[in-house]
């Protein structure tokens, strides 16, 4: 197993509008470990949603542009050796897993890992870390996003990335039936699933023939059906097929895969857990609740087993009680599927509640990011430690909220160096020249602040504690 | 009952009607405030808390009269004037023109200031534009021609710059100018923001100009209809901590709504949680979250994510979600979602055909494809069966035995079966909607349970 699934570092994104040009993402570094929960939490226009939609080219284009950086997501390929059936040369596990480019030496292959050529210059192809470029320097193989095509990228968002956005009843066609847009969801992205089961249906249908001994009038029609599938199996965009659909009487081939799809699609209403699934398959989303619609949503979002699940602020448009429920239930499906999620919101509670990590976003830079116990416990940047401190616990009284001074800056002209130095109670000379870079400070915690990069000697420990928490010790 | 309530509300009902048939004529209500009774008291805050569609809104909206009540009485009671005892009026049955005038008394500030605000009004025309509509007055000084802050107007007050004496005066012009600076800077805006639309600002500012805008007239209450919920958590608590210093500053009375329980705690001082149009707990904020009685309450205090990542919970989890509130459910309007109802708490035919919707689709189902039609009415159930009606009967009849036996409140609540005309009938005990009854000093529940 890859130790990240997604590794995104130094993305770039401009918006070039009248007004000027915004600066929504200065260098983004997130890596996602498999099997985990992601937090990306911040205040609104900070970049959140930003960020998870260029990765997956959603973002329009123009007036956006992605000015830099690399996304790579983890995606090995089936052995060619043994098809996938699992071989010596695989390791038994039907697929190969080395990145091509370094061959797995995780160098980079123009500077040889040093970082620097001979005559002193860095190297711009690995960004002077020394590590392969095409793999991030994790020796397996990655797909980088941002160079694919709009053909290749049509796959892999709803497949191997999909995403559940903030308002169910805007995601959902209100024209189309719950069936039909889950059933729409395997028909793209597991047709070769889809296919299967259905040759597998039509073999249990002739062979209910052969031994029940009635009406084998059918027997010829099924078994060109089976062959036109079994054509499918093997040519899944087969010229032919797409012809027969058109034709009368032909089509009806077509409803052996909608009946599969029926039944797939019952089965993923089924795992989100809602109750009277037949019924709602054949109701519209107007006629359902804002939870129902959430999880239908949900169901169509893992029907590609994704290894990336977006959950884009899944729970903001909805009641605490139901909020709870679709929390719960996307902890366990993470469990039963492996996938690993990025979950944005803004509720600082609920990343207490399901993350693993956080990371903290302010005006389209990562803050910090770390597991979620210490941004709770022992934030280190001056903005987490004021938005932790902002949050109104259920639990406990207080007369009054610490806040944060000041409001978000404009993007056009953002503030230089530190973007988050306007509003900082210790923010030094430094601090309004260079930016920080997001540095390890402790163990797997990193934070973008001068406190504690190259320049903490400038401030003393008496320098680093708030008014507020002064008062308190 | 003390005499210091600012509002006082018996019976409160709002239904909205539901028009259909050629002659658009109602053909149902939806009954979103349904019998609601309940004292402000003046310079407190009353938080009502509850998910989307219980009716916070439309009671925030039924006390400034946005809506009308259809059956129930609003009692407003006025600060009274120059000393002289306060006279209790009927604000519900008050003609509209003398509602208006009473308006810059009551205040209410809404969810989303960008569509509270005008974007075609400049800054200093919204804020002015309630001094002109109500022609408010202010005190100026005869001597430096300064105002008297708003807070500090009383009759004969002097200047406090200078100690001239005072005169009052209609604002208009500078005057007028003066007074919506004033008021802009106390929350926390500067006199350059005057000439700017509402689009140039964040959505905190925009939030601050509507408090301005309902503070320049002087209002003594204010409803809060989720003025945060729209904003940022650091945004959040710079407008929670205004609200409460302007309420400390200027003798405000607040009805907050919200949908967040944490945000109440920190403003309110008592707390009513609302379910299905009806209060059905009220209580101070101590006593609330020390002890919630309620079931609904409880589980709404236990939904409630914590910003603590050491205290993640298993939560017993409320089941379903808000039933419809154009036929609520009979009896207690939570029972079918209550993990500890009992069998008098109102369970009704719809209920059980639910169950056994429910219970025929289960695999190995005894009552599986028994059932052809369910009809309920009330408290009743009629079931038509499929195939041999009698075996089916016994089927159905042995399947409700044996749930009892199991224990289930649903089933426990069966009065009797009987077979009508081919069909099934179950009766069900019948149970009155439980009253908001005091069960300690100051802390009211509508539950069986107490």
């Amino acid at each position: 197993m890859v130790d990240r699934v997604l590794i995104v570092g130094g993305l770039k994104v401009n918006f070039y509008t009248y007004a000027g040009v915004v600066k929504a993402l200065d260098g983004i570094d997130i890596d996602l470990r498999p099997n985990e929960t992601h937090g990306l939490v911040g205040e609104t226009g900070c970049g959140k949603s930003v960020t998870v939609h260029s990765l997956i080219k959603l973002i329009p284009m123009p007036p956006g542009k992605i000015e830099g950086g690399r996304a790579l997501l983890h995606a090995p390929v089936t052995c060619r050796t043994c098809r996938g059936k699992g071989c010596p040369e695989c390791g038994g596990s039907g697929t190969l897993d080395t990145c091509e480019a370094c061959g797995g030496a995780t160098k980079c292959v123009k500077c040889r890992g040093f970082g620097r050529y001979k005559d002193g210059k860095s190297c711009r192809t690995c960004g002077a870390s020394g590590l392969c470029a095409s793999c991030g320097g994790s020796g397996s193989r990655y797909l980088d996003l941002l160079a694919l095509s709009a053909k290749q990228m049509r796959e892999i968002r709803g497949g191997s990335i999909s995403m559940i956005l903030q308002e169910p009843m805007s995601a959902l066609n209100p024209v189309l039936t719950v069936a039909e847009q889950v059933g729409e969801a395997f028909y793209y992205h597991q047709r070769a699933a889809l296919v299967h089961g259905t040759l597998a249906a039509l073999d249990r249908a002739l062979k209910d023939i052969e031994t029940s001994r009635k009406s084998r009038w059918r027997r010829p029609i099924l078994r060109w059906y089976r062959f036109l599938y079994r054509r499918m199996e093997r040519d899944p965009e087969s010229r032919l097929l797409q012809s027969l659909r058109r034709v009368p009487v032909v089509r009806r081939y077509h409803r052996w895969l909608a009946r599969e799809m029926r039944a797939q699609s019952l089965d993923a209403l089924n795992m989100v857990r809602i109750p009277s699934p037949e019924k709602v398959l054949d109701s519209y989303p107007h006629e359902l609740s804002g939870g129902m619609m959430q999880r239908v949503v949900i169901s169509i979002a893992l029907a590609s087993h994704p290894r990336v699940l977006i959950a884009d602020e899944p729970t903001t448009a909805l009641d605490v009680t139901i909020q709870s429920q679709i929390l719960r239930l996307m902890a366990d499906l993470k469990g039963q599927l492996g996938t690993a999620i990025i979950f944005i919101t803004h509720d600082l509670a609920v990343i207490a509640q399901v993350c693993d990590r956080v990371s903290v976003m302010y005006a389209g830079t990562i803050a910090e990011s770390a597991p979620t116990l210490p941004i709770f416990r022992e934030p280190l940047h001056p903005y987490t430690r004021g938005l932790v401190r902002a949050i109104p616990g259920p639990h406990e009284d207080v007369q009054r909220l610490p806040e944060i001074a000041g409001s978000v800056p404009n993007l056009v002209t953002p503030p230089s160096g530190c973007r988050f130095h306007p509003r900082c109670p210790f923010a030094k000379a430094v601090c309004k020249e260079e930016k920080p870079l997001l540095l390890e400070a402790r163990p797997s915690h990193r934070v973008a602040c001068h406190m504690y990069g190259p320049y903490a000697e400038q401030w003393t420990d008496a320098d680093r504690l708030l008014p507020q928490e002064v008062v308190t010790r | 009952m003390t005499d210091d309530a600012i509002f006082r509300v018996e019976n409160l009902k709002v239904h909205f009607p539901i028009l259909g048939g050629v002659l658009r004529r109602p053909i149902g209500w939806v009954q979103a405030v349904d019998g609601v009774s309940f004292a402000i008291h003046r310079g407190e805050t009353l938080g009502v808390v509850g998910e989307s569609g219980c009716g916070k809104t439309t009671i925030g909206r039924a006390l400034l009269r946005l809506v009308d009540a259809r059956v129930g009485s609003i009692w407003y009671t006025p600060r009274g004037k120059d000393g002289g005892s306060p006279t209790p009026i009927a604000l519900s049955k008050l003609p509209r023109r003398q509602v208006r005038a009473l308006r810059s008394k009551i205040q209410i500030i809404f969810q989303d200031p960008s569509s509270s605000l005008d974007p075609r009004m400049l800054v200093k025309n919204a804020v002015a534009e309630p001094i002109r509509i109500h022609k408010m007055t202010a005190l100026r000084c005869t001597r430096c021609e300064r105002l008297v802050p708003i807070h500090r107007e009383r009759p004969g007050a002097t200047c406090e710059a200078c100690g001239g004496p005072t005169e009052s005066v209609r604002l208009k012009g500078a005057d007028l100018e003066a007074r919506v600076v004033e008021l802009l800077q106390r929350v926390g805006l500067n006199p350059e923001h005057l000439f700017r639309f509402p689009h140039e600002f964040s959505g905190g500012q925009k939030q601050r100009i509507a408090i301005t805008r309902a503070l320049v007239i002087k209002p003594e209450f204010l409803v809060l209809d989720e003025p945060t919920s729209a904003l940022d958590v650091s945004v959040q608590a710079q407008i929670l901590n205004l609200l409460k210093d302007l309420q400390k500053e200027y003798g405000l009375t607040y009805l907050f709504i919200s949908h967040h329980l944490a945000v109440v705690r920190h403003m309110a001082d008592r707390i009513a949680v609302m379910y299905l149009g009806k209060f059905i707990e009220v209580a101070g904020k101590a006593a609330f979250f020390a002890n919630p009685l309620h079931p609904y309450a409880k589980g709404l205090l236990e939904a409630v994510p914590i910003p603590d990542p050491e205290r993640r919970r298993e939560l017993h989890l409320m089941t379903g979600e808000v039933p419809s509130p154009i036929e609520p459910p009979l009896g207690c309007r939570f029972h079918p979602r209550c993990p500890v109802a009992l069998p008098h708490c109102g369970w009704e035919g719809r209920d059980l055909a639910r169950a056994l919707e429910e219970a025929s689709q289960a695999e190995g189902s005894p009552i599986a494809g028994a059932i052809e039609e369910m009809d309920s009415d009330g408290f009743a159930l009629r079931i038509r069966m499929k195939g041999d009606p009698e075996a089916s009967a016994r089927a159905l009849e042995a399947f409700l035995e044996g749930e009892k036996a199991r224990g289930r409140a649903l089933f426990q609540a069966v009065a009797s079966v009987a077979s009508e005309e081919g069909e099934l009938v179950v009766r069900f005990l019948k149970a009155l909607e439980p009253e908001l009854k005091e069960v300690e000093p100051g802390h009211a529940v509508a539950c069986y349970l107490y």
